[in-house]
């Protein structure tokens, strides 16, 4: 295996948990889930001449990532309705599931019906970007970044309240 | 719960899932980017022009020609060809440019949208570019058969106004039944690829 390639896998590997959070963002299902992953592992292949060292792997991984996910479409078979209120076994389960692991379950299934572009302002913002940084990764000004992150945290909020867990 | 909640459990959250990293990059391959689609799209395309082109050529042979139109066919079927060159030069370069765009930054997300409307641009103007073509060919059979319905019609209408006003209207009809059918056709190959690309990028917009 040629060096570059090694250093590739070995960096993705390294940074996997990223590619999933991103696709439990973008997708709902799991089988969907995994085409984005793959989908994305393909195109961080397809652009890694682009990463110039001098950045970290993961700044330059979220823009790729992000990119992809922003036009990628789900198999038009597989398309699920969301609903906004949450199964019963699910609720059942709240009992006994982590505090911390419920809430993100409740959060991934809200993000769902954001907006793509909604989607990548709140995954950056999760990941401790400034306005000014997520403007910068997603090619937009920072108060347009300001604005639409706000749009989006009011919808995730309202969203989350549908599902009928106290925000 | 509120943001800093999520954030919280987001941090805590090292979980990778079912992320199976290859061991090898030969076995990565694309799936469902509308940019790949528009690319097999293209393919698709190319083949079925390049077969019709060639099955052209053949038409004097399939549908005997009048010996005299013969070269004029030929002549006319040069242009055609010299049309097309220049064409799938210009398609050939998109449909590369396609395979080499990567996704790291917005700004190619911007240029692959606008090179795939230029480029349906083109392809309308390659087909009504033709248009004419087709129709001289379309002429040069009549005359070939000269005891067909479709002359004595022609002739018919030399003398009769309303026979040559139904037959000027019946080419206009067809003209746009052409028109028509090529943004049809344009709208279901890559129409709704380019429209999912361009309402992603609508929310970019300042205002959006």
């Amino acid at each position: 295996m040629k060096n570059k390639e090694k250093e590739f896998l070995e960096l993705v590997e390294a940074h996997k948990g990223i590619i999933h959070k991103i696709s439990r963002m973008y997708m709902d299902a799991e089988d969907d889930q995994q085409d984005l992953t793959q989908e994305i592992i393909y195109q961080l292949w397809k652009s890694y001449d682009s990463f110039q060292h001098q950045s970290r792997f993961s700044t330059w991984m979220y823009r790729v990532a992000l990119n992809t996910a922003l036009v990628f479409f789900k198999k038009e078979k597989r398309k699920m309705v969301v609903t906004d209120t949450m199964p019963e076994h699910m609720a059942m389960e709240e009992n006994v599931t982590a505090t911390k692991e419920l809430q993100l379950t409740h959060f991934y299934r809200a993000v769902q019906k954001l907006e793509r572009l909604e989607k990548a302002l709140v995954f950056l913002h999760l990941e401790n970007y400034s306005h000014k940084e997520i403007g910068e990764n997603l090619g937009i000004s920072e108060g347009n970044a300001r604005i639409k992150l706000s749009r989006a945290k009011d919808k995730l909020k309202e969203l989350i309240k549908k599902q009928g867990y106290e925000f | 719960m509120n943001f800093d909640d999520i954030k919280s459990a987001w941090n805590n959250d090292n979980e990778s899932g079912n992320v199976v990293v290859p061991s090898s990059v030969d076995q990565l391959k694309t799936l469902q980017l509308p940019v790949e689609k528009l690319r097999k799209a293209m393919q698709m395309e190319f083949f079925v022009q390049l077969f019709s082109l060639v099955l052209i050529a053949f038409t004097p042979k399939i549908f005997p020609l009048d010996p005299v139109m013969v070269v004029p066919f030929y002549a006319v079927y040069l242009v055609v060809i010299a049309i097309s060159v220049q064409y799938y030069y210009k398609f050939n370069t998109f449909y590369k440019s396609l395979g080499t765009n990567t996704l790291s930054s917005k700004d190619n997300l911007y240029a692959l949208y606008y090179e795939a409307r230029l480029n349906i641009e083109m392809y309308k103007a390659y087909t009504y570019t033709l248009l004419p073509f087709a129709l001289i060919i379309g002429v040069m059979y009549m005359v070939s058969h000269k005891s067909s319905e479709m002359t004595s019609l022609l002739a018919k209408a030399a003398d009769h106004r309303g026979i040559a006003l139904g037959l000027a209207a019946a080419f206009v009809l067809l003209v746009l039944l052409i028109t028509a059918l090529t943004e049809i056709w344009i709208k279901q190959s890559y129409g709704k690829y380019l429209k999912q690309i361009g309402q992603v990028l609508e929310q970019f917009k300042e205002n959006a």
